[in-house]
């Protein structure tokens, strides 16, 4: 974990990578006794100097490093707009990290952190005209999108500029392009082998896949994540129909798919149509059939169909009833905040806040160059957090997925 | 297409046409393409939803609210924002960027109000009373919902027609289409008649509203844009100024949707929708029932 209470992995893998290194240095292979205790005497005493220096380099550095009172970093997100519920549980997130960092004086004494928003609307032009000018201003990271297709969009605009971008849910290719882009969120791509494995569990052998064919993210699990874990399952796909974003009544292609008689429907849409998709399955008669969605239906997006949306099941990152206390403490801090429980939105982005705080203090610098390349080494050794032990893969996150479904009332924990 | 296809084709056909008339009322007899009517659409199921979460109401009252609430709307947009702008610039040939560039605009303010309150989440009628219940004759099936918004799409679209034919009412509004100056000196009230079929319009709007929610189960803020572009796409192709070419209008956009997703991918659905408009336009830029003469009637 990052917090005060909380120790890095990566860290201490660099702590102790250095010790071993030292231990091997100080190790040496002597015939003679004597010689050799002169030389381990002559050696502890160059140990202990070595030492001596070294705490006295440390504190200096900590006496060097003074970040300036204010450290400033700006986040362009989906505030509004389609993506907007996730946009705002994403800044709340990032507001209890801030705070939390603020008042235990994280960065030195005196340095306080803030994090301006600009609204991208879930709009790839608003997106890229207000990264730009995020970009243009003096700091030393932004934080991107939590839309996929606005994310595609900003990640060229950061590698061109040369300035670190963090960001969250945005799952889809495209997003982590080089140096300067990181992603705090595995792509959706990375569930779908356990996904697969669980469906041919239940004895799925057929399915119809229903996506949104304008959403980067959800085409590229429908085109390509699932048609390769079905072969490798021995799930036969019956048809992949892609429907826009803005379709608002799904029963013709929902007939479609009654007609296939599946076992299981993989519908990848945009959160809001989940409700309408799912009443318009059971009234198409498929009561039986196993339902996978996208984390797009988590949120309480299902709610509006109740009984209707019982059954529909899908990978997930988060959910508050994971046995973790790192989890259980931000999760009550969430609630206390904002009188809600959060989505994973929130947690993936408070986790990443402390991250670029580590990588700032690591660096001891707002210079856009140092932030990043203490990023990348954070990043390189992997951390615990939130979201548990996780680790990056070319500056982009793997965490283990759960499972969870919605029972008709509430959105349930069901395989880890 | 099997006949549940043409079941949801004719269902799909009746929102398009809920939607559309009002806004081609509007536009075809005044000349005012209300841009801010997805809005209206959506903030009236809105409001519907507010209450439905405190009060459980049945179909018929959450109807008529969204149905005020979608008039009432529609009746301070013409008021303070179009006919202030008509006022300043008597042509409504002249105006009719302004207006369009003034809806677009209103729009913004019902759809930024519901995603606060919302958080941009969806939202629907889970606190009223009504229950949908599927029926099955054989292989097709049909909800109590299709049913009323089958009767409530042909009913008001034929209904209006007919209206707009053979009513006095009816009389003067195209009058006031074709030529609004000589209406007024025959003795119309220009005025009057604008507020009365923007009532109109926007008690339609509030109508299509709270019946899609209840059909689809739940409308997000943003629930009325993607039905614009149906809506004007509807109106070219039957014709503007026609309310039969409307009704023709709707009803050959969702069936052409339909087969497209009954035979293919789905990944062509808006190619081939608006596919079949441009050649249309192309064929015949006035539409299937609309007038060569450009008129509003």
């Amino acid at each position: 974990m990052f917090g005060s209470s909380k120790r890095r992995l990566g860290v201490a893998a660099v702590g102790l990578s250095a010790a071993l290194a030292l231990a091997a240095c100080s190790s040496g292979d002597s015939g003679d006794d004597a010689a050799s205790e002169e030389t381990a005497a002559e050696e502890t005493a160059a140990e202990e100097t070595a030492a001596e220096e070294t705490t006295s380099e440390e504190t200096s550095a900590d006496e060097a490093c003074e970040l300036p009172s204010e450290v400033r970093l700006i986040s362009v997100d989906s505030i509004t707009g389609p993506a907007g519920f996730a946009g705002v549980v994403a800044e709340n997130g990032a507001q209890i990290a801030v705070q939390e960092i603020n008042d235990s004086g994280y960065l030195g004494d005196g340095v306080t952190m803030t994090i301006d928003v600009y609204d991208d609307a879930t709009n790839p032009d608003q997106g890229t005209t207000e990264f730009a000018k995020a970009l243009g201003e003096d700091v030393p990271l932004v934080f991107g999108s939590v839309t996929s297709g606005v994310a595609v969009a900003q990640a060229p605009l950061a590698e061109a500029e040369g300035k670190p971008v963090v960001f969250t849910q945005a799952g889809s290719p495209g997003v982590v392009i080089g140096d300067y882009t990181f992603r705090f969120t595995p792509p959706m791509s990375a569930y779908w082998p356990d996904v697969a494995s669980y469906l041919a569990e239940q004895g799925v052998e057929t399915a119809s896949v229903l996506y949104a064919n304008d959403f980067p993210t959800l085409i590229d699990v429908a085109e390509v994540s699932v048609p390769q874990v079905a072969d490798e399952v021995g799930i036969e796909i019956l048809s992949s129909t892609g429907i826009p974003t803005a379709t608002e009544d799904f029963s013709a292609p929902i007939n479609k798919i009654a007609q296939e008689d599946p076992d299981a429907v993989i519908m990848l849409l945009v959160g809001p149509a989940n409700p309408t998709a799912m009443n318009q399955l059971r009234q198409a008669g498929l009561t039986d059939v196993v339902v996978v969605g996208n984390s797009g239906a988590g949120n309480g997006n299902l709610a509006p169909a109740g009984e209707n949306g019982a059954g529909m099941l899908w990978p997930a990152l988060f959910h508050p009833d994971q046995d973790r206390p790192a989890l259980q403490e931000f999760v009550e801090k969430y609630q206390a905040e904002f009188g809600e429980i959060p989505s994973t939105y929130g947690p993936e982005r408070y986790d990443a806040v402390y991250a670029v705080a580590d990588a700032i203090k690591e660096a001891c610098s707002v210079d856009p160059q140092e932030v990043r390349d203490a990023l990348a080494s954070i990043t390189e050794a992997g951390y615990s957090g939130v979201m548990g032990d996780v680790t990056f893969e070319n500056q982009d996150i793997r965490v283990p997925g759960i499972l969870v479904q919605w029972n008709g009332e509430e959105e349930l924990l069901i395989a880890e | 297409m099997n006949l549940q296809d043409v079941l949801n084709a004719s269902t799909l056909g009746s929102i398009y046409l809920l939607f559309a008339l009002g806004m081609a009322l509007v536009w075809g007899t005044m000349g005012i393409l209300n841009f801010a009517h997805g809005s209206v659409f959506m903030f009236s199921a809105f409001v519907g939803y507010l209450i439905t979460s405190r009060i459980p109401l049945p179909l018929p009252a959450v109807v008529l609210i969204a149905m005020v609430v979608g008039a009432v709307l529609t009746l301070a947009i013409q008021y303070f924002a179009y006919q202030p702008i008509l006022k300043k610039i008597k042509s409504v040939n002249a105006a009719e960027l302004q207006i369009v560039v003034a809806g677009i605009g209103l729009s913004v303010i019902p759809i930024a109000l519901a995603e606060k309150e919302t958080l941009s989440n969806n939202f629907g009628f889970q606190g009223s009373t009504f229950q949908t219940v599927v029926y099955q004759f054989g292989d097709l099936r049909i909800s109590n919902i299709m049913i009323i918004i089958l009767v409530l799409g042909l009913g008001l679209g034929f209904g209006t027609a007919w209206w707009i034919a053979k009513s006095r009412q009816g009389l003067g509004l195209r009058a006031v289409g074709i030529d609004p100056e000589v209406a007024a000196l025959m003795g119309v009230d220009r005025r009057k008649m604008a507020l009365a079929t923007m009532a109109f319009a926007g008690a339609l709007a509030g109508l299509a509203g709270a019946l899609l929610t209840y059909y689809l189960t739940a409308l997000n803020p943003h629930s009325g844009e993607g039905l614009i572009l149906k809506a004007f796409a509807a109106i070219i192709l039957g014709g503007l100024g026609s309310v039969l070419g409307v009704i023709l209008g709707s009803f050959i956009l969702a069936f052409a949707e339909t087969a497209v997703f009954a035979y293919t991918s789905g990944t062509w659905v808006s190619a081939v929708s608006f596919g079949l408009i441009l050649i249309l336009l192309v064929v015949r830029p006035q539409g299937i029932l609309g007038k060569k003469e450009v008129r509003r009637t």
